[in-house]
């Protein structure tokens, strides 16, 4: 099967990709200013237990051997130590990645949905009230920076209004995280029947959601609004409305299936930024996930975390195109004759 | 408007002092300036003319497809007792492909890259079952369309994307999109012009076949004077937008009696009869914006008079079933194949 | 195929060839990025000559290679192998240095005239350029040249400095015409320069083109697809197919009777005013 073997050949091709990404961030991480084993103890303390500090964090090996000993303990599953939290970094991902995963999925489901519907409609019914509208919703959203959004949006309906929850995570300060299944808290609530929880849960991911969506969907509804319009004037189009197809199928089945691999290309593009963690979204809602992590770890010199978010972050990436690249194949016949 | 004695039959279709101007602006130019002309059902009738004549738009304006830009200011297309031009939208939607169907110029174009073959004929099929059809019967039709344009194992072809097939095949897929909804009319844009010589000639065979097996009649546009003198029983020439000569094929080819027809048989190429010098057309087709007064050919005219710059002349019969638009018409001197 | 030892009208000096074509063959790799690269041969062991103040044809259809051989003769393309003699000097694997300046006996005219011209040049400077560059022309007589070159094309020395867009396509042809004539080109290619035309306005090129070649003595080598316009413009005609050269004959020979099958299909099916189409062809494609 095709589709199978170009799927293998891309990820052999992911390997030395991710190679080059762990070299890249150990050595970048290296170049951070600062002394990693002074942050550690502070500033007051001799220099005998600086030197002490030092050799047990490995600092004093050279630089090569310390990228050999990351390696190596990297493929061992072990991502350090974060000296912060006093946890292996593994347990706290394992923590926070599911936050991110869950806003950024949720985000991602209603988000490209939205903005095609949009996109489309705008296209179809060009020069009309509505296109108008559209449009400006398109402006203001890539206009309105999104920490300035979630603040006033927290502001007018938490504090002004009280319709949305206090802004302290992913479920009230007195409720208790549901059972251990996918980490989802929405997925999981369901699965132990607690719907009271998952209310809370969806309560909460409400705001985020929302700004996250009207922002990341403005950009693609312009897109899809200009390839859709270029579509709609193509020749294959009015030789298929000249063919008598109904306009409901011209639009919504054939146009549409035309601009799938730019709305995939943004798509991909979205859930990369999403996947890397909203850094200002979780920071004004107080969301518990890895971007936060390493902004955290960034600010006090916690190097491990920092590592272990961007070796994360780059691995997701490299997932979105892989998956990506294979769907490109799968959806334009064109791409499949030219690798073949 | 026809002026055969002995037979009247009601033309199938009739468009009447088409005008239609590049916007709603008084002032704007206007491409199709009182185009008059009929169909005769089972008529192939050729419509000649040089780019910026009004021959695309004129049969584009049939199917109400005509670019968002251009706006019909008056006349009428009539079509089985009704005037397309005022037909609903569903209405127009039957209309198209069911009745009046198009083929156009640049096959591979005007196919969907994205689906195949059987999948585009699938939906025209459907779009035009008087009842609700099942899978296997759709499939059974698509292969007996793809058969009757003689595309060699039809079945397999079902499956194919149109990048995977020549200019020559593409042309006879779209011809057997357009006859899937037994329309009485086939537009042809200009369906041979992007294909090579031998390819041009199989088509040209393919489309008097079917027009004489189902009674169909065909537009066939073209700046070929050769290929319509081929296929074509009627020839109307146009110039800037109107009609100027409406005769029998082979009257027009050698006793034309408006001189822009004349001068173009005798500027065309002819391998069968190489001269030492083609004939001229001094100058070139006025813009649209800036036409002469009075007759629009009179400054390139070989014949013209001192009235033919002040007085606009009618399209008016110089024979049965001759129609000029020329003052002097009966005085224009017949082509003497000899010293043409 | 004519000997390339013609004797001269006094019967002393042999006549060379402006160019002879030996075995030209032009080979593209059409590549996958993982070494799954395939072969196209485009142009496969072309071999004839063309004799000065001739107007040769070629003709083929899509895929026959003729544009790709237009492109070789004149090295905008380098030939996997085989030779090209121009005026006696073997171009085919010429450095570029010494390859200039052989250029300007040698021109182009393509099919796009729209294309072809810088839209934001003036005709004046689309003529200076070359003038100025190659004929190291300037000032006055740079000037001078301009207005000749446009008026023997038969445009007005007047429209000299208005932009590509203001002109007509048939205009357009006229000045990548007269650019092409700016070097005194010896040989002129031309590749499908009327396809874009309407019917009038290829009259008018197709006449101006023989009186050109007439009063310049000027050798063209036309290819095109229309049968029609190479009949009416050429002394010889090469018949292309797949890359490879099926025929050459006289254009009467070629329109009377073609000694190969394909010549015959292709004159055939030429669409013409007096031929009837056949009652029946191969309908079917594969």
């Amino acid at each position: 099967m095709a589709v199978l073997t170009y799927a293998l050949r891309r990820l052999a091709w992911t390997i030395p990709t991710l190679v080059g990404a762990l070299v890249v961030i150990f050595f970048l991480t290296q170049a951070v200013p600062g002394n990693a084993a002074l942050a550690r103890v502070g500033l007051s303390v001799d220099p005998e237990t600086i030197a002490a500090v030092k050799a047990s964090m490995g600092l004093d090996q050279p630089v090569i051997v310390q990228f050999w000993m990351y390696v190596q303990n990297i493929l061992q599953g072990d991502l350090g130590h974060s000296w912060k939290t006093g946890n292996a970094v593994t347990f706290d991902l394992a923590q926070r990645i599911p936050a991110t995963i869950e806003l950024a999925l949720i985000t991602l489901v209603i988000t490209i949905p939205f903005a095609v519907t949009l996109g489309v409609i705008a296209a179809t019914w060009a020069g009309s009230w509505i296109d108008k509208a559209i449009q400006t919703y398109a402006l203001l959203g890539m206009g309105i920076p999104l920490f300035w959004l979630a603040m006033m949006s927290i502001f007018v309906f938490y504090f002004l209004l009280g319709w949305a929850p206090p802004p302290s995570g992913r479920i009230g300060i007195l409720d208790i995280a549901p059972p251990y299944v996918t980490g989802l808290y929405t997925i999981d609530s369901l699965l132990a029947g607690n719907l009271q929880l998952f209310g809370s849960v969806v309560w909460r991911l409400m705001l985020p959601v929302i700004c996250l969506t009207l922002v990341s969907a403005a950009p693609l509804v312009v897109m899809i609004y200009n390839v859709m319009g270029v579509q709609l004037r193509s020749d294959h189009i009015r030789a298929a409305t000249a063919a008598g197809i109904p306009r409901g199928q011209v639009v919504g089945r054939f146009a549409l299936k035309n601009i799938m691999i730019p709305v995939l290309t943004m798509t991909a593009h979205l859930t990369r930024l999403l996947l890397g963690g909203a850094i200002l979204v979780e920071t004004v809602f107080a969301w518990p996930g890895i971007a936060r992590y390493a902004v955290e770890s960034m600010q006090v010199a916690d190097l491990a975390p920092l590592q272990a978010v961007v070796l994360i972050i780059t691995a997701f990436t490299l997932a979105v195109n892989l998956i990506v690249d294979i769907a490109y194949f799968w959806i334009d016949p064109r791409v499949k004759v030219a690798a073949a | 408007m026809n002026m055969d004695a002995t037979v009247e039959t009601i033309p199938l279709v009739s468009v009447k002092e088409l005008r239609a101007s590049l916007g709603r602006d008084p002032e704007a130019p206007e491409i199709l300036r009182g185009v008059s002309l009929d169909i005769g059902p089972g008529e192939i009738l050729g419509l000649v003319g040089e780019s910026g004549s009004g021959k695309t738009m004129t049969a584009l304006s049939m199917l109400r497809l005509l670019p968002s830009a251009v706006e019909v200011t008056s006349g009428a297309v009539r079509f089985d007792g009704r005037d397309i031009l005022d037909l609903k939208p569903g209405e127009m939607q039957k209309v198209r492909g069911g009745r009046i169907a198009m083929i156009f110029q640049d096959p591979i174009r005007h196919l969907n890259p994205v689906f195949t073959v059987g999948e585009q004929l699938e939906a025209v099929i459907r779009a035009h079952a008087p009842t609700r059809l099942g899978d296997a019967e759709v499939r059974r039709q698509a292969i007996d369309l793809l058969d009757q344009v003689k595309i060699v194992n039809p079945e397999a072809r079902l499956g194919s994307y149109p990048h995977q097939f020549s200019g020559g095949m593409a042309q006879r897929v779209m011809i057997a999109l357009a006859l899937a909804g037994s329309p009485d009319l086939l537009l042809a844009d200009e369906p041979t012009s992007a294909l090579d010589v031998t390819v041009q000639a199989e088509i040209l065979l393919l489309l008097r076949r079917i027009a004489r097996e189902r009674g169909m009649a065909i537009l066939f546009i073209s700046h070929n004077l050769g290929a319509v003198w081929q296929l074509c029983d009627r020839v109307c020439v146009m110039y800037a937008g109107q009609v100027v000569e409406d005769a029998p094929t082979d009257i027009i080819v050698r006793r034309p009696q408006h001189p822009y027809t004349r001068a173009l048989v005798m500027a065309l190429p002819r391998l069968g009869q190489v001269r030492t010098r083609l004939a001229n057309i001094p100058g070139s087709m006025p813009p649209l914006s800036d036409l002469p007064g009075g007759c629009t050919f009179h400054p390139r005219c070989a014949f013209s008079h001192a009235d033919c710059a002040t007085t606009e002349p009618a399209l008016r019969p110089v024979n049965s079933r001759h129609m000029a638009r020329c003052r002097y018409a009966e005085t224009i001197p017949p082509i003497d194949e000899a010293t043409a | 195929m004519t000997s390339s030892e013609d004797i001269g009208p006094d019967g002393t000096q042999p006549i060379r060839p402006v160019l002879e074509v030996r075995g030209v063959t032009k080979v593209f790799r059409a590549g996958g990025s993982f070494g799954k690269a395939h072969l196209v041969t485009a142009v496969k062991d072309v071999s004839f000559d063309i004799m000065p103040g001739e107007a040769f044809g070629l003709i083929g259809e899509s895929g026959s290679g003729k544009s790709t051989l237009g492109r070789l003769l004149l090295r905008l393309e380098q030939p996997t192998d085989g030779q090209i003699m121009f005026e006696g000097t073997d171009i085919a694997q010429l450095p570029q240095v010494q390859l200039r300046k052989l250029r300007a006996g040698m021109q182009m005219v393509f099919q796009d005239p729209f294309n072809a011209l810088n839209p934001s040049m003036t005709v004046r400077r689309a003529l200076a350029e070359p003038l100025r560059i190659q004929r190291k022309l300037s000032g006055k007589a740079l000037q001078t040249e301009i207005d000749r070159l446009i008026s023997l094309v038969g445009l007005s020395p007047s429209t000299q400095d208005r932009l590509p867009k203001e002109f007509s396509g048939g205009q357009r042809q006229r000045i990548c015409l007269a650019r092409a004539l700016a070097l005194e080109p010896r040989l002129i290619v031309l590749d499908e320069p009327t396809s874009a035309l309407d019917v009038s306005v290829q009259a008018q090129i197709i006449n101006l083109l023989v009186d050109l070649k007439q009063e310049l003595n000027l050798t063209y080598i036309f290819i095109s697809h229309d049968l029609s316009v190479i009949g009416q413009v050429c002394d010889r005609i090469a018949v292309m197919k797949r890359g490879e050269l099926v025929e050459v004959t006289s254009r009467d020979q070629f329109i009377a009777e073609p000694a190969t099958d394909y010549a015959r299909s292709l004159r055939d099916a030429v669409p013409e005013i007096g031929r009837p189409l056949p009652s029946s062809l191969a309908e079917e494609a594969a």
